[in-house]
């Protein structure tokens, strides 16, 4: 009969309405509100940030780090109903800061990586994991902001009008980014042989999945 | 013309290539993702947080610490072999698989040896997960079953052990973690050393040392931190330990007191309270300060007068068999203290939660209790009362909340009293008692911090007194004011389900 003193529920309401009604709760500093709200976007804020950092070894930094900024930040969300884009921004920024925390590690040769070293996992499709860690590599030769566009854009899905605002620039300045590290990204594929082949065989099989 | 087409063919390529890449990885992070956060990963969100925000001289220090770890990491070189990670070995006996170490069947179990001589036993079926490593040490899971941790004491050993919500902070010491996760139980015995554990049902991180044993039911809320060895040889609530459990529903019909309302057969009050399990503690010693309540345990809530205490039932209680009733406290475990005690009220929030509850109490009945109820400040009170629960001495506990609001009235700790009240009351059986404090907690501190607990609590209560209908009410309240709050469950049953 007695009740669970504390549990974190997943929450299963998702609809816009009542992300409004949350950051209203939030707004009103309703101690509840933020187990609310981490109830409702952890999920998706751990997923976001695995596809924008891509495999490795688990972001709870990166993911509390998100919520501090959330939790700190709550009172200049200016749309209540835009409470989920404002986290993928608040993400885009903790990433980038990641990815140039990186880069100084990679500068002092800590490792090759700029990534703690961590044991490896067994997972299935290991040639998958191998390619896509590759790739993420290869992604992280962009230049930060570059990086964040490309990554916002393809991997994220982000529509244009979403990157621009993010990145706090326009369409076009987005698009023109994304453009030009979409090519850099290609061509650099073309000369890994094993992501070429990769992508190659991936793309083969999209098309026979299509036809 | 014929370059055109190229420069379109070689972008169509290009998106081809980005596209599949993308698709690959957003395949293996949705394969990584798994279920999502732990809930220890909110808690230690929560202690983040809690640590407060950084100064703003600190930002300049941290660059001029950092510009000189620069120059150190430089000078030393490449070749340096301290920062890397420990490595482990896993022993014949057990099997490493999809990420877990899982223990054998044999029967000696399994072990799993780091290089700084840092070792893991696994019991029979249990399961293990090395999160993370580190130069120093390394985060370990206990996803089920119980292992025995035996770190090494090394200067800035830094190892962490998570277990369900829970997180064992660790330096070097030697411990057993045992977790289930389809019961939601934890229990972290000490063998030496000392550790820290945070968690649900811990506001801050509490100290177990040599010898001491904490057991968390987080289905049933129960807390006990008690003597190993004790729990070794005997079932948790059978003696000689430090526990602040909660008792078996009480089954009887019982009454509404105030305001829900009640079935017309319901017994009166008086009858409800008295068929409640009953509080095997000795009434405290007589004190010649008259000025507060000699037994606050037995007094009633302010709103809703309880009935008088009396040591037996005034109504014999439900032919209910013994061993279905446990004692709500089980009496107390550690020996009288030998050595000379101290009085220092403004260290008790600190003791009481460094594993020092039993020398807060003893200060306070050296000094005199009813001394110390009229004499330490709002703070001390309320650290009095923690180290009293968590020593299984909740008579004082209840005293020193109720001088907390006879004395400090309306101020956030006399709020928050109440509903500790309340808790101590549930924790007695005495739900008529609980939700009167419940009530007189939402009353005075609709928004406060206990809030949702209050709710959800006083939602099963008027259950309890008085069925499902009756508590429709506070359940849609509480469905409306905290959707994601922990009692969501129990409270989407009793709209669903109105007569059960």
């Amino acid at each position: 009969m007695a009740p669970a003193t504390f549990r974190v529920l997943q929450g299963q309401a998702r609809d816009a309405d009542s992300d409004v009604a949350l950051v209203e709760a939030l707004r009103r500093g309703d101690p509840q509100a933020e187990l609310a709200a981490w109830n409702r976007f952890a999920t998706g804020v751990d997923q976001t940030l695995r596809r924008m950092l891509g495999p490795g070894p688990d972001r709870e930094d990166l993911l509390q780090e998100v919520f501090i900024r959330f939790f700190r930040r709550i009172g200049t969300l200016r749309e209540p109903s835009a409470v989920r884009g404002f986290l993928t921004g608040i993400c885009i920024h903790v990433v980038r800061g990641e990815i140039a925390h990186r880069k100084r590690r990679r500068w002092l040769s800590l490792t090759s990586t700029g990534d703690l070293p961590e044991p490896l996992p067994s997972f299935p499709d290991l040639e998958g994991r191998e390619a896509v860690t590759r790739y993420y590599r290869m992604i992280d030769k962009l230049g930060g902001k570059e990086r964040s566009f490309f990554v916002a854009r393809t991997i994220e899905g982000m529509t244009l009008d979403e990157v621009a605002a993010a990145h706090e620039v326009s369409v076009s300045t987005a698009q023109r980014r994304i453009n030009r590290a979409s090519r850099r990204v290609a061509a650099l594929v073309r000369r890994d042989p094993m992501l070429a082949q990769f992508a190659a065989k991936k793309a083969q099989a999209h098309s026979e999945d299509q036809s | 013309m014929s370059r055109e087409r190229d420069v379109r063919s070689r972008m169509s390529d290009d998106d081809v290539i980005v596209g599949v890449m993308a698709d690959a990885a957003r395949q293996i992070a949705f394969e990584d993702a798994g279920p999502g956060p732990t809930p220890a990963v909110w808690h230690r969100l929560q202690t983040r947080r809690a640590r407060g925000s950084r100064p703003p001289w600190r930002g300049l220090l941290v660059v001029s610490a950092g510009a000189a770890a620069v120059l150190a990491l430089v000078m030393v070189g490449r070749g340096v072999q301290r920062g890397r990670p420990l490595t482990y070995v896993v022993a014949a006996g057990a099997a490493e698989q999809d990420g877990y170490i899982r223990g054998g069947q044999g029967k000696d179990g399994s072990r799993v040896q780091f290089s700084d001589g840092t070792h893991v036993d696994l019991g029979h079926g249990a399961r293990v997960s090395v999160l993370s490593r580190g130069p120093r040490g390394a985060r370990l899971r206990v996803e089920e079953g119980e292992a025995r941790f035996d770190v090494a004491h090394l200067p800035h050993a830094a190892w962490s052990v998570e277990a369900g919500p829970y997180v064992v902070y660790v330096t070097g010491t030697v411990f057993d973690v045992r977790w289930s996760g389809s019961d939601e139980v934890i229990e972290v015995r000490m063998r030496s050393g000392s550790v820290q554990v945070g968690g649900p049902m811990l506001p801050e991180r509490v100290t177990l040392r040599g010898g001491q044993r904490l057991t968390a039911k987080l289905a049933s809320g129960e807390m006990v931190i008690g003597d190993a060895r004790v729990g070794e040889a005997r079932p948790a609530a059978a003696a000689g330990e430090i526990a602040v459990a909660r008792p078996q529903a009480a089954g009887q019909p019982a009454t509404e007191p105030t305001g829900e309302p009640a079935p017309a057969s319901a017994p009166a009050p008086e009858a409800a309270v008295a068929a409640a399990p009953r509080v095997a503690i000795a009434p405290p010693a007589p004190s010649p300060e008259p000025s507060l309540p000699p037994s606050p345990l037995t007094s009633p809530p302010p709103p809703a007068p309880a009935p008088a205490p009396t040591p037996e039932p005034a109504v014999a209680p439900a032919p209910a068999p013994a061993p279905a009733r446990q004692p709500a406290i089980v009496h107390r475990a550690s020996a009288p203290h030998a050595n000379p005690v101290s009085w220092a009220p403004r260290t008790w929030t600190s003791a009481a939660t460094s594993g020092h509850a039993a020398r807060v109490v003893a200060e306070a009945e050296a000094h005199g209790l009813e001394k110390t109820l009229l004499e330490v400040d709002a703070t001390a009170l309320m650290a009095l009362s923690d180290a009293s629960r968590y020593s299984g001495r909740p008579e004082v506990a209840v005293r020193a909340l109720m001088a907390e609001r006879q004395r400090f009235p309306e101020t956030a700790l006399a709020h928050a009293a109440a509903f500790l009240l309340g808790k101590l009351a549930d924790d007695r059986g005495e739900v008529a008692a609980s939700l009167a404090w419940y009530r007189r907690y939402l009353a005075e501190t609709p928004e406060g911090p206990y809030a949702a607990e209050a709710l959800g609590r006083k939602m099963l209560a008027v259950e309890r007194i008085s069925g499902r209908d009756a508590a429709r009410g506070v359940a849609a309240e509480y469905v409306n004011r905290f959707p994601n709050g922990t009692y969501m469950l129990q409270a989407h049953a009793i709209l669903a389900n109105p007569s059960p």
